[in-house]
């Protein structure tokens, strides 16, 4: 299984353990993930050209780090989230590579779920799992949270998607958590 | 008297269904004699900017739908405006400050901009604000169509406009104090068009837009990645 890790985390931070936890968990199952730091990378902001759609469709003219993240997340069967929480949302760099992987959508549209969204551009697209972490999370965040990675995983074509979140001095045994949860997927 | 500010959330190079809806309710609000001050994510607010935002009495944010959030320039600006509340909240008075959210998306369905004022509500309450409601506005790019024939235009926008308006006269209320009830809901609205006929316009606006730039129907859908 391959598996891409996309992280707004550094050594600096004190979640640094737990990211460091999942990937042990990882290597442990026989995984050797592809990790995409944002913060050691260069990842300008979407600018909503739509370049992407009606100019060279699949392709962003942004050239930058995303391009290689792309390339990732299609060779990916597993693609894991590991994100601060803000405002019951994941954090503005976790935000902005989501943003610049629009153009694996089409623009037009298709129903779903008795809603709107945008078609899928591929047949395939990898398993899904969103971790969150934050000091502070009030029940109402953590709610927003959930319901937000539910949709975005109906953006991202899968109908089943797994989301955890990591309190303060929270320690967790990823192994087992990701085994229930890739069971469950 | 304190200013209204207004916070518009698209960092898009075009002109912004977000831009239009700040200029409809900056107008209206200057008619009223209310001041307004109008700060975009897109021109990174200085710290001084960042103040405002927590220290005026009203603050309205304006955010399109990005993958069911707010764009993430937006996110960094909430973030950074937290950051610097926390350094100063002990110098700040008691007096009520507000903020209303207004999110429009491009789906027929205006529910896809409930997560994005939901999380205005929560960036709201963490700098001290009461959230006093907010509209989210479905097939938001019609806003900035139509409007050569003002009798399609007035048709279709009813419903949008009708709550814009409501949303001006709550806030006109809250700054001048007439208005006891702070607290608010958020309203979905759309506009009056069937989806179906929605669906066939989207597909001939994204499908003329590439034309224009030589695509053929089978290129719009090319995978770079592999199938």
């Amino acid at each position: 299984m391959r598996v891409l890790v996309l992280t707004d985390i550094d050594d600096s931070n004190s979640d640094y353990i737990n990211f460091n936890a999942l990937i042990n968990a990882l290597s442990q199952s026989g995984i050797k993930p592809d990790i995409f730091f944002i913060k050691k990378e260069i990842v300008k902001p979407c600018v909503s050209c739509y370049s992407c759609w009606i100019k060279s469709p699949g392709s962003c003219r942004i050239k930058d780090s995303i391009d290689n993240l792309s390339k990732l997340f299609f060779h990916a069967d597993l693609f894991i989230i590991f994100a601060r929480i803000d405002f019951g949302c994941y954090s503005a760099e976790i935000k902005k590579c989501l943003e610049r992987l629009i153009p694996n959508m089409l623009p037009f549209f298709e129903e779903r779920q008795n809603k709107m969204y945008h078609a899928p551009r591929y047949r395939k697209y990898p398993e899904y799992i969103m971790i969150g972490y934050a000091e502070h999370i009030s029940e109402e965040e953590k709610k927003l949270f959930a319901a937000l990675t539910s949709l975005n995983a109906v953006n991202m074509h899968r109908d089943k998607h797994r989301h955890f979140i990591i309190e303060k001095n929270q320690t967790i045994d990823f192994h087992k958590l990701l085994n229930n949860s890739l069971i469950k997927l | 008297m304190s200013n209204v500010v207004i916070l518009i959330g698209s960092h898009t190079l075009r002109k912004s269904v977000s831009q239009y809806i700040e200029k409809k309710i900056e107008s209206a609000l200057n008619d009223k004699g209310i001041n307004t001050l109008t700060l975009t994510v897109k021109s990174n607010p200085t710290q001084s900017e960042l103040q405002k935002l927590i220290t005026e009495k009203i603050i309205i944010v304006i955010s399109p739908v990005y993958i069911d959030a707010p764009p993430s320039g937006l996110l960094k600006t909430m973030k950074d405006t937290y950051t610097l509340y926390d350094s100063i909240k002990t110098s700040l008075d008691d007096n009520k400050r507000y903020i209303f959210g207004i999110s429009n998306c491009g789906f027929y369905e205006p529910i896809h901009t409930r997560c994005v004022l939901n999380i205005i509500e929560q960036f709201g309450r963490k700098i001290g604000r009461v959230y006093s409601g907010g509209i989210g506005i479905g097939c938001g790019q019609l806003l900035t169509s139509f409007n050569t024939v003002p009798i399609i235009d007035s048709y279709l926008k009813g419903p949008v406009e009708k709550s814009i308006n409501e949303l001006i006269n709550h806030i006109e209320k809250l700054y001048k104090e007439e208005e006891p009830k702070a607290q608010g809901t958020n309203k979905f609205v759309n506009f009056r068009i069937s989806k179906l006929i929605y669906k066939i316009i989207t597909y001939f606006y994204w499908y003329s837009l590439g034309r224009k730039n030589g695509l053929k129907l089978k290129d719009f859908y090319y995978c770079p990645y592999g199938r």
